[in-house]
């Protein structure tokens, strides 16, 4: 019995909670948008940012979300930029789950 | 009556080849292409009261976000006097002046650029304007307007755009991801060459926009001049 137990808890220190591995998600406002060719040309641009897993637009709530591959960190700066460079303005952005204290 | 055909079919290629990637039919637009985006666009007009039917192909690329570089050449598909390819358009945009909110967007931007003649008779023209679009809800407006500076034995020349676009279906976007839509198109706009009389025509015109690709047909009508009714048929792709 107690070596299950220290097996168990050398399991749970070595295996990092699934949790840990949840990819960070950023929804950001956009706007400016007025149509699908707005948003297909902000897709393509956030879609092209390293470490980006998938990025999709809301034209009707004018808001990005854009899903980070597991262990990568969103660059708010870039998301911004890219949102700029597809002609729009990005707005108040929130990020899931919060960034870590460096 | 010849002269004024060919007039008139030229005043058409010249005018066609400025329009790219507006949301209007035939007007010009303020509303972006992003740093990189490309847009084709292939517009055919046919007028029926002259048997005439031209195929513009125009490029439009994202220089930045500010500013877009829009590429035109008209071929005249129908038989008649002259050359067939017109002259070449390039046009400068630059996004001078804009305000995004959450109910949509005004930009104002500024236009330079000049048409290239593809054939050694015809002269250079100059060409400067201003574009302005305003978006709220399902409504756009777009009004455009430029002038044509001819040199040496160019004429002058002058156009105006004002467009209504309303957004039919849907009633609201998907909340995620790229839904398709039908605009309608209204439009007033107004054609001159030195020598002649403003042509004020009206257009009529139903937009089918999609994530990449547009399909659109219009309507226009003379409202004054040779009374002339065109029919357009245009597509573009976003690449």
């Amino acid at each position: 019995m107690t070596r299950l137990v220290a097996l168990l808890i050398g399991l749970l220190t070595v295996i990092p909670p699934t949790w840990a591995d949840e990819p960070q998600i950023v929804e950001i406002e956009v706007t400016g948008m007025t149509c699908p060719f707005c948003v297909y040309g902000t897709e393509k641009k956030l879609n092209r940012l390293p470490g980006v897993e998938q990025a999709q637009v809301s034209l009707k709530n004018k808001k990005a979300r854009i899903v980070m591959k597991p262990g990568e960190s969103a660059d708010l700066a870039a998301i911004r930029r890219a949102i700029v460079d597809s002609g729009f303005s990005p707005g108040k952005a929130a990020v899931q789950p919060p960034k870590a204290e460096k | 009556m010849i002269q004024e055909k060919a007039l008139l079919a030229g005043l058409a290629m010249v005018v066609l080849a400025a329009d790219v990637s507006a949301m209007g039919i035939r007007s010009f637009v303020a509303l972006p292409l992003e740093e990189g985006g490309t847009v084709l666009r292939l517009f055919g007009q046919r007028n029926r009261d002259q048997n005439l039917n031209v195929l513009t192909s125009n490029l439009a690329y994202g220089v930045s976000a500010r500013q877009t570089l829009f590429l035109g050449l008209p071929y005249r598909l129908s038989s008649g006097e002259g050359d067939r390819l017109g002259d070449l358009s390039a046009l400068y945009r630059y996004t001078a002046w804009q305000v995004d909110n959450l109910e949509g967007t005004s930009r104002l931007g500024l236009l330079g650029g000049t048409i290239l003649p593809t054939d050694s008779d015809r002269d250079v023209r100059l060409q400067v304007g201003a574009v302005a679009t305003f978006f709220r809800r399902r409504h756009e407006w777009d009004l455009d307007a430029l002038w044509v500076e001819g040199l040496g034995k160019a004429r002058d020349r002058a156009r105006y755009d004002i467009a209504w676009q309303y957004r039919l279906t849907p009633a609201e976007h998907p909340v995620w991801g790229i839904g398709d839509e039908w605009d309608l198109d209204l439009e007033l706009g107004g054609r001159w060459e030195r020598g002649s009389d403003m042509v004020h025509q009206a257009t009529l015109g139903l937009q089918s926009i999609h994530k990449r690709w547009v399909l659109e047909g219009a309507v226009v009508q003379d409202v004054n001049g040779p009374r002339d009714t065109q029919y357009i048929l245009s597509t573009r792709f976003h690449f």
